[in-house]
């Protein structure tokens, strides 16, 4: 069956002049500048490699890498539409994840950017990661245990609707709904801690 | 589409498990890189992800005898505190292992503490300073070596006892945590006293010590750091949870 073509909104841009003007700032030597980019684009970053390796740990170590390659583009200024950020963010996630994918051995960017100082822009994201993990733990503890079980399944296990609902002796509809309810009550809990 | 339609289409549901057609996974990348609610959503997602990865009992043929295992134990504590003396205090009664609860699990979680790296120094970075970047970083395997140096090198290091202690309660490697932990209380004051008893106390609910949890968590209220509040809060809900059921 063909797949409907999905779409999704142009980019309202809330950071489209702010991207624009961090590359420029990058460009023009604004360690600031860097801290910043690392703070927007880094969680993101992160969650790119994540959605794409399927390998939380590794993306740790490739966000890193993921953050220098970007800094150092931004440095020498190969970025030539500075409003093409978000794009070009994407894009050397993407590679890095691939690459890792690939098994190729990791090159290192290292210079000219000192270790020392690219040693910081990864920190934040990965810790706030295992904060906020913490903070899920404790909600999804607080739900039913089928609901839980549910998700475990589709989240963890891969499991499609309708396997989930033969093996519990459900609906398909009712596991949706299960599903559903189950995430808006972490989402609930979680934004409540 | 909107952000409602992504998510009523379960789009970001799709994008963590690895759904979409590699055009779509593009495309919405490069709208949550915008997108403030979408990115939420998928961020969320995949620490529930990770979490449930790493559930206990999440498969393998064990679990069933797991589960029979718990439930037995869980029935014996039960049985044993409904059986208990009425008139002995709660909290002194409950004994490590006795009632392993939901709740108290719930309560034994750990959120690693925050460490702030200095942002200038005279000399070059130890071995402390390395590990202490993977610890920022999440990766508290990493940091574990470089830690049990810098405390082996100086053993009156509380900051590299405390943060090797937390990185060994982080790898669920408790009992490791629980020695370390108190060798740094051993120590004596010190910056992280305060936190040291806290995360001991943490540890122990792991282990189902609640009378060692409650001892940590008194220390630490006395030490009246900025942790206080949530120690008392912690304090009074393992003394409510470890109350007979009545």
């Amino acid at each position: 069956m063909p797949r409907a073509k999905l779409s999704f909104p142009p980019m309202q841009d809330a950071n489209g002049e702010e991207s624009a003007g961090l590359a420029e700032r990058i460009f023009a030597g604004d360690r600031n500048a860097e801290a910043e980019l690392a703070d927007l684009y880094g969680p993101r970053v992160f969650a790119i490699l994540c959605a794409r390796t399927q390998d939380r740990e590794a993306s740790r170590d490739l966000l890193h890498d993921a953050l220098i390659g970007i800094l150092k583009a931004l440095r020498q200024g190969e970025l030539r539409d500075a409003e093409k950020l978000p794009a070009f963010v994407a894009a050397v996630a993407r590679n890095i994840a691939h690459t890792h994918l690939r098994g190729r051995t990791r090159a290192r960017l290292s210079q000219p950017i000192e270790e020392a100082q690219l040693a910081s822009p990864s920190h934040g994201v990965a810790f706030e990661a295992a904060e906020r993990e913490a903070q899920v733990r404790q909600a999804l503890l607080q739900l039913d245990k089928t609901d839980r079980e549910i998700l475990l399944r589709i989240l963890a296990d891969g499991q499609k609707l309708a396997a989930i609902a033969r093996s519990l002796g459900m609906s398909q509809e009712a596991v949706r709904q299960r599903k559903s309810r189950a995430l808006k009550k972490v989402t609930e809990i979680v934004k409540g801690m | 589409m909107d952000c409602d339609k992504i998510e009523g289409a379960e789009i970001a549901e799709k994008y963590v498990g690895g759904g979409l057609s590699e055009v779509e996974a593009a495309d919405f990348e490069l709208h949550f890189l915008s997108c403030q609610r979408c990115f939420e959503r998928v961020q969320l997602l995949q620490d529930m992800q990770a979490v449930l990865e790493r559930w206990p009992g999440r498969s393998g043929r064990w679990v069933g005898i797991l589960a029979i295992a718990a439930c037995l134990l869980l029935a014996a504590g039960v049985t044993w505190l409904r059986l208990r003396p009425a008139s002995e205090p709660a909290a002194a009664r409950a004994t490590p292992g006795a009632r392993p609860t939901l709740n108290l699990t719930a309560l034994a979680v750990v959120s690693p503490p925050r460490y702030l790296q200095p942002r200038w120094r005279a000399a070059g970075p130890t071995s402390f300073d390395v590990a202490m970047l993977r610890y920022s970083n999440g990766d508290f395997a990493g940091a574990t070596p470089g830690l049990l140096v810098a405390a082996k090198g100086d053993p009156g290091n509380s900051a590299a006892g405390f943060f090797l202690g937390i990185c060994y309660l982080m790898q669920n490697r408790d009992d490791e945590a629980i020695a370390q932990l108190k060798a740094t209380i051993a120590l004596g004051d010190s910056p992280e006293l305060e936190e040291t008893h806290f995360y001991l106390a943490k540890a122990l609910l792991r282990k189902q010590d609640v009378p060692g949890a409650i001892a940590e968590l008194r220390h630490a209220v006395a030490v009246h750091g900025p942790r206080q509040l949530e120690e008392r809060n912690l304090l009074e809900s393992i003394v409510r949870e470890a109350r007979p059921a009545k």
